[in-house]
């Protein structure tokens, strides 16, 4: 059945040539979609309809969390819970960004990261540089960790500990960015960021 | 014979051969940019004409310009850049045809380019569109694509982009 169409390069322009090729590539293309991006390739036709429930890779970009995030917490929530809940097979790529969403979102994050990492995560990105929150209830030894940004709370000491047995228990983090809020105790206005950036 | 890595100022060709039959003679540096012909010359396999049964002319025509200027010697990289932009501005069937040449031999950037420009091709479309421009014909009812929609409201929200470019 797949093969089917490939003699017809007669009709040139007007031939359907990306629903034939290999799996392989077609999910390279799907990969470094955003995930309402590759949600919508289900509708063309229904050899499309499952691939993106498949496919290997997440990409919760800034855009599509803010948008959600815009509407309230819990469409926030419920939605990556759901898109979580409908993905069928591993979860190989996982690429959170929340650096816009001004909420607590700690918990969830928490359980997101837990669901992915049961589900063979192997290249983890976490952007929360502007929550000033750092997630604990990771799992201590997240060896998927791949790239990092966070927004550290430095007058915290809890925080500032967190952070660091977490860089230290990722063995494969390949890009750490650090954002740091000093906050003037007389005057929240005097908010300075220091930005620690490298890549390891 | 395939132990052309070891000189250096001696230059090996190899013939490449289109699925249309037609010959391309290329520097052996050049065409190792492929993995799939690199293993062939290191099992001692490139002495005559090397095959490649899946590349039609035209598409090989555009492989070997892309392996021409990405070999490392001769281009610097604002021209890579600027060869790169003009490259992915091909005719979506080119670039198609270029990606599935690009995995069939391994060429590891040249597939991220092509699946790149492909992907910015789907890249906020609405499924219309995205049917449009890469001739897929429906064969969903509209009630069953209602209900695929509705399983992922938050996917069609906002301004998506109905045109054909």
């Amino acid at each position: 059945m797949i093969q089917d169409s490939k003699g017809v390069a007669v009709a040139g322009d007007k031939e359907d040539r990306i629903s034939y090729l290999p799996r392989n590539v077609i999910d390279h293309i799907l990969d470094s979609l955003p995930i309402q991006d590759a949600a919508r390739t289900s509708i063309p036709s229904k050899y499309w309809r499952y691939i993106c429930s498949i496919l290997p890779s997440f990409v919760l970009n800034k855009l599509f969390c803010n948008k959600l995030a815009a509407r309230s917490q819990y469409v926030f929530k419920e939605t990556i819970d759901k898109i979580l809940l409908q993905h069928l097979g591993d979860v190989v790529i996982f690429d959170l960004d929340v650096s816009g969403v001004q909420l607590s979102l700690c918990p969830d994050i928490d359980r997101w990261m837990l669901y992915v990492t049961r589900n063979g995560v192997k290249k983890l990105t976490l952007n929360m540089s502007n929550n000033g929150k750092v997630p604990q209830g990771l799992p201590f030894t997240l060896n998927c960790l791949w790239h990092l940004r966070l927004g550290v709370n430095f007058s915290q000491m809890g925080q500032i500990s967190y952070t660091l047995e977490l860089i230290k228990s990722s063995h494969k983090l390949s890009k750490l960015e650090i954002w740091g809020k000093e906050l003037d105790s007389q005057d929240l206005k005097g908010t300075q960021a220091i930005i620690f950036g490298w890549a390891l | 014979m395939a132990e052309a890595s070891s000189s250096i100022t001696e230059k090996f060709f190899l013939t490449l051969k289109s699925s249309d039959g037609d010959e391309f003679v290329l520097e052996e540096s050049i065409a190792i940019q492929s993995i799939t012909i690199k293993n062939m010359v290191e099992d001692g396999c490139s002495s005559s004409v090397i095959p490649l049964s899946k590349v039609d002319t035209e598409t090989l025509i555009k492989v070997i310009e892309y392996m021409k200027m990405h070999s490392s010697t001769s281009s610097n990289e604002e021209e890579i850049e600027n060869f790169d932009k003009k490259f992915v501005s091909n005719s979506i069937n080119t670039i198609l045809n270029i990606l599935e040449a690009a995995n069939f031999l391994d060429i590891n950037n040249l597939l991220e380019l092509c699946a790149e420009a492909v992907a910015n091709r789907i890249k906020n479309k609405t499924p219309e569109a995205v049917r449009k421009i890469f001739n897929i014909t429906s064969d969903f009812t509209p009630e069953e694509e209602a209900e695929i929609r509705n399983e992922t409201p938050w996917a069609f929200e906002g301004n998506l982009d109905h045109s054909l470019d």
